[in-house]
Formats: C-alpha cells, structure tokens, sequence
C-alpha cells in the first residue's frame, strides 16, 4: 500500500508541493488537493518584570493519505470512490454524481469537488508519474526534502508510525498510510492547544 | 439561511412530513375505528392521504438538486451495502412506491380491507425506517460531532411527528369546512331535504357536478355527506384536533429540553469541531427558530386545543388556527433543518 511520509523538522511552510500540485493536475482556483496547514499556539508567564514567551508554529501539508479504512469510499453512494491494487484511493468519472457526501466525511478534506465538471476530485498520488517512474510532483518539488511516498512498510520502518499530530485527526478513525516525523512542538492529535492559523487557505 | 444546503433541507423535511402524515392517518384509522363507522374516517383520511404523494415528491425533486451531475443518478443506488446514502434512497423509492400502491387501492378500494390494512402497516413501517436511515446519513460521519450524536435522530423523528401531526390536523380541518359550505349550499338550494344524501348524488343538489371522475376531483371537489355522517366527521376532526395540538406541544417541550443536553454533550465531547458546532446555535436567527417553534407548537396548538372543546367554536376559525400553527412550524423546521447544515463542521483539517 503506497503513502506519503511528512517531516514536519524540515517544512518551512513555503507550499512549493501545494503549487507543484496545482499545475500538475491543473486544478481550477478553490480546488487545492495538497495543501499546508500552519498550527499554532502558545502563552507567555510573567517572570518578575517580564513577560516570557512561550509560543510555537509548525507546518503540515496534507494531501489524501490514501486511508486504509477509507470514510469516504464506505459513505460514497455511487461506489465511484475506489481503492486501486495499489491502495490509492481514486475518484471514477464516470460514476460520480457529485453530491459531495465524501467531501463531509474526509477529516483530511482530500476529495474536493471541481464545479466545471460536477464531480469530486481528489490525489492520485500521480499515478502517471509513478508509471513512468517519477515521484509525485509533491514530492519532487518539495526544496527541503520534507515529503516522502513509496510503500508504507517501508515508509514506517524508516520513519516510525507516528501519524497522530495536530491538526490532524486521531489515525484511528481512518488509518492513514502517512508517517508523520513530528516538529517538537508538535502536538497529540485531540490534544491540541492551538489552531489552525490559515484556515481560508487550506 | 443556508442556501447551499437548501435541497437537502427540502429533501429531509418534507419527506419527513409526508411519513409523519402517513402515520397519524394510520394512528387515526386504529384508534377511531371503535367509535366512528370506516366511512366518516375514511371521508376525512382520504384526501389527506392524496396529498401526501406531491409532498414527497417535491421532496424528491428536491433531492435532486443536490447532484451535480444527475446524468449518473441511477449509480446512487449501487453502494446499498455500505453507504447510507444509498439506503436513503432505496428506502425513500421503497416508501414512494408502497405509498402509491396504497393510495391509489384506498382511494379506488381495491382489494380487501385487510389486504390495504396490511399494506399500511408495511408501508409505514418503511416510512419509519425511511426516517431512521435518514438520520444515520448524518450521524454514520464519525468525523463531523455535531451530527455524530443522538440528537441526530431525535430531530429528524420530531419534525416527522410534529409536522406530519399537524399537516393531517389542517387536512382534516379544511374537509370539514368544505363539507359544511357545501352542505350549507345544498340546503338553500333544497330546503326541504334536510338530511337526505346531498351533493355528490346529484338529484338533490342541482348545482354540484357529476360523481365520476374521482382522483383529483375528490380533492377539489367538496365532500357530500348526510347531517349525521357530517357531524360524526365534525367531532371526529375536533377529536383529532386536540390530540394533534397535544402531541405538537409535547414535541415541541422534548425539542425545546433536548438543545441545551445536545449543547452540554458537545462541549464535553470537547473537539475544536465540537465546541465551533455548537457556537452555531447561537444568534438571531437560532432565536427565531425556537420562537416559532413555541408560537406554532406550544402557543397556537394550545389554544386549538382548547377551541376544539368547545362546541360552538367556529370550524372555519379552527381551520385557520391549525393552519397557521402548521405553516409556522414549517418555517421553524426549516429554519431548524438550515442550522443543523451550518453546524456540519468536521474534525480535522
């Protein structure tokens, strides 16, 4: 099953995979499939006569991470959410009616719904790239070699499991196939004493 | 208002309404059958049952809207065995077919008593089912809090009983000022045959048109009935009318108590999504909502209630009472059904 690892120790948050994303699949403005979540948070104590600080920011980029208990393919009406061979969760064209009960279910919000053709959308994790064997324009493109894909064995022996980090969901709900090597500042999933500091962009 | 959402708040209030309808008719038919000949609730129940078809069938229409692409509609039925949206569907034709069925064996008595009986005990348990996976649509999302909750089914079942209750309380309402005008007609155009069968017979009745013809006609057309045949339908709807007003207002009191243990569960559950969910039943417009809800439910149900005791009150002034408290319901649910889409905000990023 083929995943994505993040490390969150190497992300500046400058989104070149969100862009690289963008323009590879060509994606109509407000369909975003990669994109990055700055969290963050914090609180100051007064030491005598001054205030301390005592803050934190850390980035996520976040795609679809091509669940292992796929929500959106369990609640899909149509079966047009599949799981292929490869375990990459894709969306069938020519199934879909749009109704966007996916996009409700996903805590990733991976499948987004493109308005010109009325259906949902979502990462293959370029799947023609990896046919001619190439990375994911995500990965490739990523400056700080914070991104990662291959098979999630292989992914978790290097990196660990960790995959339960704000503001992410708690993993069980939909196992991801997605290491995340955590900032440390990072926070436990559920445990989250921050927020997410540019919802509109994400 | 959430307009986005406006399909599927059709959708899930007026089918809701047309099972809610469904089933008061069916408690009216079990419960009268003792006191009241098959005929007098059979005049009232009738045309209320025909008007449960075009309800849910804007309420489909409706639903419609809500696909984007709706040249692969028919694909919404393929994922019956793990989408709940798929059984709302499969349910929902399963309702409108049964439902047709037996209203066109009623409205034509097709077959026998028991076999239409039998059939009205099938199709409302569908209707039942219809409304519980209705719910389950919303609260299977794990991921979103607010619908992820027994609140979830109370309300789709409260604004099954409250509006289904009330829509059938106006319906028959409405029949009964409609048999009196007509009976009020015949009588100056026929003095002397005070309580012979007017109307739709036609010999007595010069002005009223020719039986034949049913369908829609049974709806247009004023219903005929005898002065005692009248009064036992005029007694059965006051009846009816204080039961429906009850039991509006006890719905209305378990919606009212329900919001702030709904409200207390989602800051315990004490997510981001949770508690930002429940920021959403806040403002003007969350107040208007409950308003309504207590004028309709609460205020004008009562006084109906009280009018229905009285004899001498007017049928055209109780007519209008039900009415205006269905029609303020109404808005309610639907301004109630746009919140419950607003508060939809999931875990996660």
């Amino acid at each position: 099953m083929l995943g994505f690892s993040f490390d969150q120790t190497k992300c500046n948050g400058c989104k070149a995979c969100q862009i690289a994303c963008k323009d590879k699949h060509d994606l109509p403005v407000g369909v975003t499939w990669r994109r990055v979540a700055e969290y963050s948070g914090g609180t100051w104590q007064e030491d005598e006569d001054t205030a301390v600080p005592n803050v934190f920011a850390y980035y996520t980029s976040m795609a679809c991470n091509h669940c292992e208990n796929p929500i959106c393919v369990q609640v899909c009406p149509t079966t047009a959410m599949t799981v292929r061979d490869d375990g990459t969760v894709f969306v069938d064209d020519e199934k879909c009616v749009g109704c966007r009960y996916c996009e409700w279910a996903c805590p990733y919000s991976a499948p987004q719904f493109n308005a010109e053709t009325g259906h949902m959308t979502k990462c293959d994790l370029c799947a023609d790239y990896r046919e001619q064997g190439q990375d994911p324009a995500c990965v490739a493109a990523c400056p700080s070699r914070a991104l990662g894909w291959g098979e999630i064995e292989d992914l978790r022996k290097e990196h660990g499991t960790n995959a339960s980090v704000e503001p992410l969901p708690d993993p069980s709900i939909t196992r991801p196939n997605l290491v995340i090597i955590p900032h440390r500042d990072a926070q436990k999933s559920g445990q989250g004493t921050g927020a997410i500091a540019n919802p509109k962009e994400i | 208002m959430q307009t986005h959402e406006l399909p599927m708040i059709l959708f899930t209030v007026l089918s809701q309404m047309s099972v809610g309808a469904f089933l008061a008719l069916g408690v009216v038919q079990t419960l009268a059958v003792s006191r009241y000949s098959s005929k007098t609730i059979d005049r009232l129940a009738d045309p209320a049952l025909l008007a449960i078809g075009p309800t849910l069938v804007a309420g489909f229409l409706a639903s419609m809207l809500h696909m984007n692409d709706v040249t692969n509609t028919i694909n919404v039925l393929r994922h019956w065995n793990s989408s709940y949206l798929s059984r709302e569907i499969i349910v929902g034709m399963a309702f409108a077919g049964l439902g047709f069925v037996f209203t066109v064996m009623q409205w034509r008595r097709m077959g026998s008593a028991g076999l239409r009986r039998a059939l009205a005990l099938v199709t409302a348990a569908v209707g039942v089912l219809l409304v519980w996976v209705q719910s389950m649509v919303y609260y299977s999302l794990v991921t979103v809090p607010a619908w992820n909750t027994w609140a979830t089914p109370l309300r789709f079942f409260a604004t099954t009983v409250l509006l289904g209750s009330l829509a059938v309380g106006v319906a028959f309402a409405w029949n009964i000022v409609r048999a009196e005008r007509t009976a009020r007609r015949n009588d100056e155009a026929a003095p002397a045959e005070q309580d012979g069968p007017v109307g739709q017979d036609g010999a007595q009745a010069p002005e009223s048109r020719p039986s034949r013809g049913g369908g829609l006609a049974m709806l247009v057309r004023p219903v005929a009935l005898t002065t005692s045949e009248r009064e036992s339908a005029t007694e059965l709807t006051r009846t009816s009318l204080r039961v429906v007003s009850a039991v509006a207002t006890t719905v209305a009191l378990v919606v009212v108590v329900s919001l702030p243990l709904y409200l207390a569960s989602l800051a315990q559950e004490g997510s981001r999504a949770a508690l930002a969910s429940g920021e959403t039943f806040d403002g003007a417009f969350f107040i208007v909502r409950l308003g309504l809800l207590v004028v309709g439910a609460v205020v004008l149900s009562l006084v109906t209630f009280r009018l229905a005791a009285d004899r001498r009150s007017a049928s055209s002034r109780l007519t209008l009472l039900v009415s205006v408290a269905l029609l303020v319901c109404f808005v309610s649910e639907i301004m109630g059904r746009s919140i419950f889409y607003e508060s939809m905000i999931r875990i996660g990023m």
